[in-house]
């Protein structure tokens, strides 16, 4: 049997419920009432004045049975049942372990690759090229910006060529910017477009990401993936090794002193890209006999391709954007914002690749605890923390814009920092649980727009630290975007009423 | 007979309710909840209405003898407590010679108040709320109303209390 209520239920089922929230409101103002009625009552008397405390009793006497009242008119319950992500079976525990160290692994030997022409482009003047700023810019912005598109193709590999197969295969893939690198810097003769070309090469490098994160999902039961790929995502620490490996290699004397490739005087740059040589093929011979292909029947482009429709692919991307494009942007510009503000600090100017690389590792560290917080207290609800800390801390930064307050300033960067690597790992759980089937194609998505995220941020804190003097601008925009974020991430995964609300364990 | 093995563990079997479930509260709920409280808003300012008809305060007829003058020296302080009441008073030998009685719990939250003579005050050392020692009136700190007091008159050696005018008009 059907009624109105019913029909209207089906009609709106979202609908809030104005009626019993505007009695809510009533009872709490009757509520307030009574109690001044009870202290001012409760005070005359004590003073010994007792004309009041009679009317105050009748008054709230009155109040509670007008609110008793009101109740009877609280619509009824509609009995929705409350969704529960069920909990899956882990099948092959001891193999998906494996698989994620393995994994992270690989991860992490992508990004020190991904990242090898950060370190380069630096030393190429030394070691006998000639290349403007400008130029060297473009060496450095090749790989970064090829390795996000990338990421959308590598995402669909896992789902049509296997686990096993399409991850060591693009593993192995690594040895040809590498071989190529090394190979066009060790001659300084090499005409610019070579060393373009090279550094394009390297982009596949950073394409793993969504591989291996696209592998190690396919591994876990739901109720753990957050953990699992918050593990994996410990592979960004990639950066901070090649960050202090390749100076260091640079100086030795490995291949070039033979005479095969040629050396130029004390600088070796062609270490920088041979030192990852054995460890690629280290590593892909351990993707290929430690791990194995996930039965899964391989899916057709179509349905994989059908993932840039979904709302949700694109409203994670937007929350990824935020909280990856945070992560990059306060680790990659601190020594800009560093030197050009705090350079009047009392006690001298704080050195800032002392302080940067805190702010780095802070994020990469919390990434796997924001998985594991969203697998037990759901994804959405950590997300929302995550945001709503980056949204504060944003807003507060202007106010920490002073040469004499640097203590204060990089506290707050840490914390926004601690909240984007939450959100990181949050994030990223929410994107198989919204998503199952297309998530390979989907993480391909959410982690190309998350790192074309990390490349904007910069430039926009540049220019408004260029043309306006101070970052305060660049800081207060993120806070509005972190709050716009932080309202429809509330509104889809931690709205109890949401189809897709994420809810814990 | 063999049982069959439940999927489920012994707890969920037990209580077969899920986390999120338990701890939903429903806009019904909270709103009969605030209700709940409205009517201990109630109950509370009747309890206020009543409590002096059920509890009449403390009352007493004429002049009770407290102690000897010479039991408390100028600046000195004399704890008692009077017949059929266990409201703690002190009597304060002022410097000037006068004698004061206070009840000794301070009005803001009743902890024991102490004369300090060489101030001439009277300190709550909860709150550091102060009163002078001559007619109880604040002078500092949360305290909301003065000391009650009681009446103290001196013969012949002896210092007698009696109840305050003003208090028996107002209850």
């Amino acid at each position: 049997m059907s009624n109105f209520r019913d029909a209207q239920r089906q009609a709106h089922p979202n609908k809030i419920n104005t009626l019993s929230l505007g009695i809510i409101c009533v009872l709490i103002l009757i509520l307030v009432m009574q109690v001044w009625l009870l202290t001012a009552g409760l005070n005359e008397s004590l003073d010994g004045n007792n004309a009041v405390k009679w009317p105050a009793f009748w008054g709230s006497l009155a109040l509670f049975l007008s609110g008793a009242a009101l109740l009877k008119y609280l619509p009824e319950p509609i009995r929705r049942p409350i969704s529960v992500a069920p909990r899956e079976a882990f099948k092959d525990e001891a193999l998906a372990w494996r698989t994620l160290a393995i994994s992270a692994g690989a991860l992490t030997l992508s990004f020190a690759v991904w990242f090898m022409w950060s370190a380069i482009p630096l030393r190429l003047n030394a070691a006998g090229f000639n290349f403007s700023r400008q130029q060297l810019f473009w060496l450095t912005s090749t790989p970064i910006i090829l390795g996000a598109l990338l990421r959308i193709p590598y995402g669909m590999f896992v789902s049509f060529f296997g686990s096993r197969r399409s991850f060591a295969a693009v593993t192995l893939a690594l040895l040809l910017p590498c071989l190529a690198t090394a190979f066009a810097v060790s001659n300084p003769t090499t005409p610019y477009w070579v060393l373009i070309g090279c550094a394009a090469l390297t982009g596949i490098a950073g394409a793993n990401f969504s591989t291996s994160m696209g592998v190690v999902t396919l591994w876990f039961p739901k109720q753990m993936q957050g953990t699992a790929l918050g593990i994996n995502g410990l592979g960004n620490l990639g950066v901070t090794i090649a960050q202090f490996a390749i100076p260091a290699v640079i100086g030795l004397s490995l291949a070039g002193s033979t005479g095969i490739l040629g050396s130029m005087g004390t600088i070796h740059l062609e270490n920088a890209a041979l030192i990852w040589v054995p460890f690629i093929l280290g590593i892909t011979a351990l993707i290929w006999f430690g791990t194995k292909d996930y039965p899964a029947e391989p899916k057709t482009l179509a349905s994989q391709l059908a993932v840039g429709k979904r709302l949700h692919t694109w409203i994670l991307s937007m929350l990824y954007f935020l909280t990856f494009g945070c992560f990059v942007a306060m680790g990659a510009s601190l020594p800009l914002i560093i030197s050009s503000v705090f350079s009047e600090a009392p006690g001298g100017a704080p050195n800032p690749w002392l302080f940067a690389p805190w702010a780095v590792a802070v994020a990469t560290l919390m990434r796997p605890v924001g998985g594991w917080l969203a697998d037990r207290y759901g994804a959405g609800l950590i997300t929302s923390i995550s945001m709503g800390l980056m949204a504060i801390g944003g807003f507060s930064l202007s106010a920490f814009l002073e040469p004499h307050e640097f203590t204060g300033f990089f506290l707050v960067i840490l914390i926004i920092c601690a909240a984007s690597g939450l959100g990181n790992g949050s994030v990223f759980k929410i994107i198989p649980l919204v998503l199952p089937k297309e998530a390979g194609a989907a993480i391909g998505i959410v982690s190309c727009v998350g790192a074309l995220g990390g490349f904007t941020p910069p430039l926009l804190l540049g220019w408004t630290l260029d043309s306006l003097g101070s970052p305060a601008v660049a800081y207060t925009g993120m806070a509005v975007f972190a709050l716009i974020c932080l309202v429809v991430n509330g509104w889809y995964y931690q709205r109890r009423e949401s189809p897709t609300c994420c809810y814990g364990r | 007979m063999k049982k069959p093995l439940s999927p489920k563990s012994a707890p969920e079997v037990d209580f077969p309710i899920d986390r999120v479930e338990a701890e939903h509260v429903s806009r019904r709920e909270f709103a009969k909840f605030i209700c709940l409280v409205s009517g201990g808003m109630m109950m509370g300012s009747g309890w206020v209405a009543v409590k002096d008809r059920i509890f009449p305060p403390f009352t007493f007829e004429g002049e009770r003898l407290v102690c000897k003058v010479e039991d408390v020296p100028p600046g000195g302080t004399y704890p008692f407590q009077l017949a059929g009441s266990t409201i703690p008073f002190i009597l304060i030998h002022l410097n000037d010679g006068t004698f004061r009685a206070y009840e000794q719990k301070c009005t803001h939250l009743s902890c024991a108040v102490y004369y300090a003579p060489t101030k001439d005050r009277i300190e709550c050392p909860c709150h550091h709320g102060y009163f002078d020692a001559k007619d109880g009136r604040v002078l500092a700190g949360p305290p909301p109303r003065p000391l009650p007091h009681l009446e103290v008159s001196v013969r012949s050696g002896s210092v007698y209390v009696s109840e305050p005018a003003s208090r028996e008009e107002k209850s």
